[in-house]
């Protein structure tokens, strides 16, 4: 295995510390309910609808998305951030499903429809990280005319405006071809918006080249982490073109959901797991034992246990192995949600945790760094339900004692630790019962792939869900056993 | 509680006619009323033969036990009230005879009935329907249904389970249903004594819409509100690095497996009883007076069983000696007193007290006395 340099790769593993800790789970009673309050205005996220984003009203955590991407804000609100989620298409109903949504979306409290075009208008307007909000409507018109959609108002309500829905459309794609978080996601639309404060014209059908490589162009200066190389940005461009051309193809809803939902599946990866190298692993007084994607990913028992098999009673320290990441996009505290689910396959039982706003660095100079930092102040959020059906809501303040705290090689998490927080929680201490279960690991904000004996193919989307937020991003599902 | 008490009606034939309805008639009633306070469940024995058919009987009586308690509730922020000298035990009735024809009668009763502990205070309300057939000269029988209830008895006494101290237990619509039949045989002994053999049966079922309150763990608060199929445990405040908390349990029986009790069956339930007594009763001039004593057997099955299986006692019968007095004074208005003995405190007689958290509490005995003012219309 390969030693880990940093402290604190503890968080995908915190993703395990948060799934020991929480023993929860279970879907959610969230509901889609706006109440028309005096204090409050009330907003859409759209791409497609993008659902369960977190919401910010000037910079404060505000809840999350619901369907149609309806969210609110107190009235005093002047900036709108929504970050991650999914986007479900066009479905006004749905609450989960589509596709991860690994952006931030950025508009003015003034307008009910927060977009990517809004987004970009919204950074033309911030000088300094202070948006201004009297500078808005020109940034708007400005943009409109670069993209040759004169008059076009943003703030209007795109479903129903089809050409404005295919422009946001275009934005999205030309920002997700450079990014592979969330975070990128907001620097990139920050550069976009610094090159056409001047009013520069941009044509996203017949000359992507030059759009493509004036931001390459600024980024290799301000984030050269998210440059092109020659050779990328040349298929960047051409990739580009061709989705923008079938964007502009469509001729409804259905046809754009279409030509968008597929293009997330051919935006870059920030890392990518062998689904044969080590990658959970547990140590107990005695030795290691090390399981990989592949056999976690089993479903078939034998005599009874799937086979990645543990007994927490002699487990000493639980870890993730780093040595399966393949590390493709460096990343600086990129900014992500991670979720961990456990469901019993034979009953009822589950267990799932949240946590939202860890840091995520990712570096590969000459060994594999992955370091994830929590927050002070960071909250878990979990759901547990246990065998008689009793359902436990708990948030946690995340402070190190919950977290992995070696580096020797992986995340390492100490059980005596968790359990012990579990019980001042009094949660149910479901992976202390016996029993199959279903594992589910999330992370929202960031892309990533599974690598099988070279084969590379995108991690598939899931959605974590409890009493207070849900977690929808990319990840991985596997099954384990709590044995004798 | 003598649930029938019912009078004897034979050994009074003697007297001339004339004074024999007079006196009779006041004397029986005034006996009747108060037999009706001194069986609590049973709380309205019939004037039918006392009063002319078409007559009507008010009366008004206070009961309390020798007992006091300084009143000291817990504050909701925390110390004790000032205390307060009380009663621990007051009744007070409003009753009702109507003597509808020769042999058959009704009475109906309202009471307040107030209960003290050093930290506690329960009301409930009692509403009896009682009536009463007699069959021939020696031979009654009656009918009754009563209720015991309030719109919640709180209890603000901390109790200590476990590591977790309850400070606050609130039951919501708290309500018992007692349905008995009585049968009364009366052997006269002499002109102005008569033995009178009592014996009743009937169902009695307790019920409540909830369970709420507050418990302390450690330094974390909760919030608890049960009903009878599930509930939600809420932590009222963070508490370390628990930032919120909230448990919802699907079913009575997922509460059960967490606490080892269930709000639902620990606090209703349904029970059969049986109660045999004996009576003796004099009168002399404007006096009368008897001696009575009676048994009363419950079974309860669930929860005798579940309180069993917690190695708790279940209390399953009682014990009542009655001693009263009455004084006719003129034409319409009596005045009696009661002296009673209960062993095992208003068991049957409040059900709905008994539960399985506060069981125990009906192993101590009580003494009461009531007094009683009747005014007859007729």
């Amino acid at each position: 295995m390969q030693s880990v340099r940093t402290s604190h790769f503890r968080c995908f593993l915190s993703l395990v510390g948060v799934f020991f800790l929480a023993a929860c789970g279970s879907g959610s009673d969230r509901g889609v309910e706006i109440h028309s309050n005096s204090d409050l205005s009330v907003h859409q996220a759209i791409d497609g609808y993008v659902v369960n984003a977190t919401v910010f009203c000037d910079g404060v955590r505000n809840g999350q998305t619901t369907a149609a991407g309806l969210f609110t804000c107190p009235k005093h609100t002047q900036l709108i951030t929504v970050r991650g989620g999914s986007d479900v298409g066009f479905d006004e109903n749905s609450v989960s499903g589509g596709v991860p949504f690994i952006g931030e979306l950025q508009g003015p409290a003034k307008s009910r429809y927060i977009t990517p075009l809004t987004t970009v208008a919204a950074k033309m307007s911030t000088s300094g990280g202070v948006f201004n909000e009297q500078t808005y409507a020109a940034s708007e018109r400005t943009l409109t005319d670069s993209l040759g959609i004169p008059g076009v108002a943003l703030s209007s309500n795109p479903i129903g405006n089809l050409p404005l829905l295919k422009a946001n459309a275009k934005i999205h794609q030309l920002v997700a071809q450079f990014t592979t978080s969330a975070d990128d996601y907001a620097t990139v639309t920050g550069e976009l918006a610094n090159m056409l404060r001047s009013g520069s014209s941009i044509d996203l059908n017949n000359d992507t080249n030059t759009i493509i490589s004036m931001l390459n162009q600024q980024l290799l200066v301000t984030a050269p982490a998210l440059a092109q190389t020659p050779t990328s940005e040349a298929q960047l461009s051409t990739a580009l073109a061709e989705k923008n051309t079938e964007i502009d193809q469509s001729s409804n809803l259905a046809e754009l959901e279409s030509v968008t939902t597929g293009a997330a599946s051919e935006t870059p990866y920030a890392f990518s797991i062998d689904k044969h190298a080590p990658l959970l692993a547990y140590e107990t007084y005695r030795d290691t034992t090390f399981y990989t994607l592949d056999q976690l990913q089993n479903p078939t028992t034998f005599f009874g246990y799937h086979q990645a098999r543990f007994n927490l009673d002699w487990i000493e320290t639980v870890y993730i192995a780093n040595e399966a990441f393949s590390i493709k996009k460096p990343m600086d505290k990129a900014t992500v949600d991670v979720a961990v689910e456990f469901k019993s396959t034979s009953d009822n039982r589950m267990v799932s945790a949240t946590l939202s706003g860890v840091k995520l660095s990712m570096h590969a100079e000459g060994s594999t760094t992955i370091d994830v930092e929590v927050p002070p102040g960071s909250i878990i959020n979990a759901r547990a339900v246990n065998k008689q059906g009793i359902v436990t809501d708990v948030s946690l303040l995340a402070n190190k004692q919950h977290l992995a705290s070696s580096d020797n090689g992986g995340f390492i998490f100490d059980f005596r630790d968790v359990n012990r927080k579990l019980r001042e929680a009094n949660q149910n201490e479901l992976l202390y019962e016996y029993g199959n279960y279903q594992m589910t690991v999330v992370i929202s904000g960031v892309r990533f792939s599974v690598t099988d004996r070279g084969n590379e193919t995108g991690a598939l989307e899931y959605t974590v869900t409890n009493a207070a937020e849900s977690v929808t991003g990319y990840g991985l599902r596997g099954y384990v056993s709590r044995a004798d | 509680m003598p649930l029938n008490r019912l009078p004897d009606t034979d050994y009074v034939v003697t007297y001339p006619e004339r004074t024999k309805r007079r006196y009779l008639s006041r004397l029986l009633i005034a006996l009747l009323a108060l037999l009706s306070q001194t069986s609590a469940a049973a709380a309205g024995m019939l004037s039918e033969r006392l009063l002319p058919a078409g007559g009507i009987s008010l009366s008004a009586e206070a009961r309390t036990v020798g007992k006091t308690v300084d009143h000291s509730p817990n504050l909701p922020d925390g110390g004790l009230a000032v205390p307060v000298k009380r009663g621990r035990f007051q009744a007070h009735k409003f009753g009702i005879d109507w003597q509808i024809s020769d042999k058959l009668a009704l009475h109906s009763g309202f009471s307040r009935l107030d209960f003290t502990s050093l930290r506690d205070q329960y009301t409930l309300n009692r509403i009896e329907f009682i009536t009463r057939q007699r069959l021939n000269r020696r031979s009654t029988i009656e009918f009754g249904l009563t209720t015991n209830f309030a719109r919640s008895l709180t209890k603000n006494s901390f109790t200590t389970i476990g590591d977790s101290t309850v400070r606050n237990l609130k039951i919501d619509n708290p309500r018992d249903y007692t349905l008995h039949s009585g049968f009364v045989f009366t052997i006269p002994l002499s002109a102005t004594s008569a033995l009178s053999l009592h014996s009743a049966a009937g169902f009695l079922q307790t019920t409540n819409s909830g369970t709420s309150g507050s418990i302390s763990n450690g330094n974390c608060n909760y919030d608890f509100d049960f009903n009878n199929n599930g509930g939600r445990l809420t932590q009222t405040e963070p508490c370390g690095d628990i930032v919120s908390l909230t448990r919802n349990y699907p079913t009575d029986q997922a509460i059960e497996s967490e606490y080892g009790i269930s709000p639902g069956r620990d606090t209703a339930y349904t029970a059969k009883f049986y109660r045999v007594g004996v009576e003796y009763s004099v009168k002399k001039g404007r006096w009368h007076s008897s001696f009575a004593l009676y048994h009363q057997q419950l079974n309860r099955g669930d929860l005798d069983q579940r309180l069993s299986s917690r190695r708790l006692e279940s209390f399953r019968n009682n014990q009542t000696a009655i001693i009263e007095a009455t004084r006719l004074t003129n034409s319409h208005w009596d005045f009696g007193a009661t002296l009673q003995y209960q062993r095992r405190q208003f068991m049957g007689d409040v059900p709905v007290l008994y539960t399985g958290m506060t069981a125990q509490r009906f192993k101590d005995d009580v003494l009461m006395f009531s007094l009683k003012l009747n005014y007859s219309i007729h």
